[in-house]
This record gives C-alpha cells, sequence and structure tokens, in this order.
C-alpha cells in the first residue's frame, strides 16, 4: 500500500498527512462530530476544532504516520473540551436523561436478571493483539458511533475525554444514578457490539 | 444473592467508585459461579483499555506544545 508517510520521520510526514485533502476532511469531520456531540453546541463545537488544529500546526512533533498523527490532534481537542466541560455548568441544551428503559441493553438479560443465552459474554481470549489492528479500529469507531446519543456523550466524557463522574454531573446536568445507568447501557451495548463484530469466530476477517 | 444484571451493574460503578464492603462480597460470590459476567469483567476494563488507546493517552507528553 502506497503510504509514504509511515516511513518518513519528523516534519515531514505530518505535512504529507497535512497535504492530503481526504484525510484533513476526514478528520476535521470526525472532530466536529466529537465536539459537537460533546459540547452540544455547533458553534462552539467548530471554534474547539480549529483551535485543536492550530495548536497542532504550531508543533512540531514527529509521528510515526497518519493514526499517530490523528491521536495526537484529537489529544489536543479533547483537552480543549475538558477545559470547555469543566468551565461550563449545564451550558447548553436541557439534560437528556437516560431514564427511559433501553430495550437494546435491557433485554440482554431474563426477567429474572440472568443473562438470556446469545446475550452471554463469551470469552474473548487475549484481546490485547487487537489495540495494533486498524481494522479493530474501525469497527470500534463503528461501534460508537452506533450508541444511542446520551450514552456516547456521557461514555466518551468519562472514557475519552477522561472527565471525572462529577465532573460529568455537573457539565451535564444529570444525577451519579443517571450517569450510572448510561455508563453500564453503553458498556453493555458496546462489548456486545464488539463481541459481535469483531471477538467472535463469525465476525473475525481473515 | 445478586444476578447477572445487578453484577454487571457493580462492575459498571467499580470503574467510577469503590465499591463499598457487601457490595465487593457479592459481586465476588456470583463471579466465583457465573463465568459470563468474569468475561463481563475483564471486557468492561478492555473498554477502558481500549478508549485510552484511542485517545492516544501513551503520548501524552507529545500533547499540546504551546500549553
Amino acid at each position: 500500500m502506497a503510504n509514504p508517510d509511515v516511513f518518513a520521520g519528523g516534519i515531514s510526514s505530518t505535512a504529507g498527512a497535512l497535504n492530503d485533502p481526504q484525510f484533513v476532511e476526514d478528520l476535521r469531520r470526525r472532530m466536529v462530530r466529537f465536539a459537537t456531540l460533546q459540547l452540544s453546541d455547533p458553534s462552539l463545537a467548530e471554534d474547539a476544532v480549529q483551535e485543536a488544529f492550530i495548536g497542532a500546526l504550531r508543533g512540531s512533533g514527529s509521528f510515526a504516520g497518519r493514526a499517530a498523527y490523528r491521536s495526537w490532534v484529537f489529544g489536543i481537542l479533547r483537552h480543549k473540551i475538558a477545559d470547555q466541560l469543566r468551565a461550563q455548568t449545564r451550558y447548553a441544551a436541557a439534560p437528556v436523561e437516560d431514564a427511559e428503559p433501553d430495550p437494546a441493553s435491557d433485554g440482554l438479560f431474563e426477567p429474572d436478571g440472568h443473562w438470556t443465552r446469545e446475550a452471554a459474554p463469551a470469552d474473548w481470549g487475549d484481546p490485547q493483539a487487537a489495540l495494533r489492528d486498524e481494522q479493530f479500529w474501525r469497527v470500534f469507531e463503528a461501534c460508537l458511533d452506533h450508541l444511542p446519543g446520551h450514552q456516547a456523550r456521557v461514555f466518551m466524557m468519562r472514557e475519552f475525554v477522561e472527565l471525572e463522574s462529577t465532573e460529568i454531573c455537573r457539565a451535564v446536568g444529570i444525577s451519579t444514578s443517571n450517569l450510572n445507568v448510561s455508563l453500564h447501557r453503553a458498556r453493555l451495548r458496546l462489548r456486545g457490539c464488539l463481541e459481535q463484530h469483531w471477538f467472535s469466530e463469525e465476525a473475525t476477517p481473515s | 444473592m445478586i444476578k447477572c444484571r445487578e453484577a454487571t451493574r457493580k462492575m459498571s460503578e467499580e470503574l467510577e467508585r469503590p465499591l463499598t464492603l457487601g457490595e465487593q462480597l457479592s459481586l465476588k460470590a456470583h463471579l466465583l459461579m457465573c463465568r459470563p459476567c468474569r468475561n463481563f469483567r475483564r471486557q468492561a476494563a478492555f473498554l477502558r483499555q481500549s478508549m485510552r488507546a484511542y485517545a492516544g493517552t501513551p503520548e501524552e507528553d507529545e500533547r499540546d506544545p504551546s500549553q
């Protein structure tokens, strides 16, 4: 596969990635979507993404390829969003409660509280290897995109932006128990999605 | 005796706060008997680990140089 910036070091690899309009556009779109979900304010989101790109242009790190560059720029955005969320108290939209039943996660259990036969988590063996597999990350992103908006938002705040539970409750305007319900559901859904599309024998490509 | 639904709730909460001693004991007792829930526990930890990897946390020292 022709992907020269994997082999080039330093600034040239950054420039290589940035000179590819497709790469930049995909990255920008993904960042705007993420920032909009987190901040629930499109114009604040645009600002944060722009600032992240400016921060990235100022930097002169060296990157082992586009994936590293992407996670670096995303990392800058992540810190901007964390600052913004910490500063805001129920800033924009009305809080969305996750108090409704969620059939996709509630339906994983029998009425008596046991796993249904289909939903019972299987043994994933050693999942660490997946972390080095570019294909896995595509499945991972698709599974994240598949979470309901509110679950995706608080799960990403917790695990990607790395805010503490109390900070999330304050920023979103929800109770701790409400947050815990959403995180529980998000984890159930995500692990189910990954098992179905990656960690089962039928799912594994190759 | 807690069941799987409740056990997974506790395993999710254990990533958010330390469980009380009582919660730890009932969870431990459930896990001894329930293989799918043992799998769930490893997977919940793996989800956190993969989110950190996705976020590029290991390259933390390379972040925003303007700060």
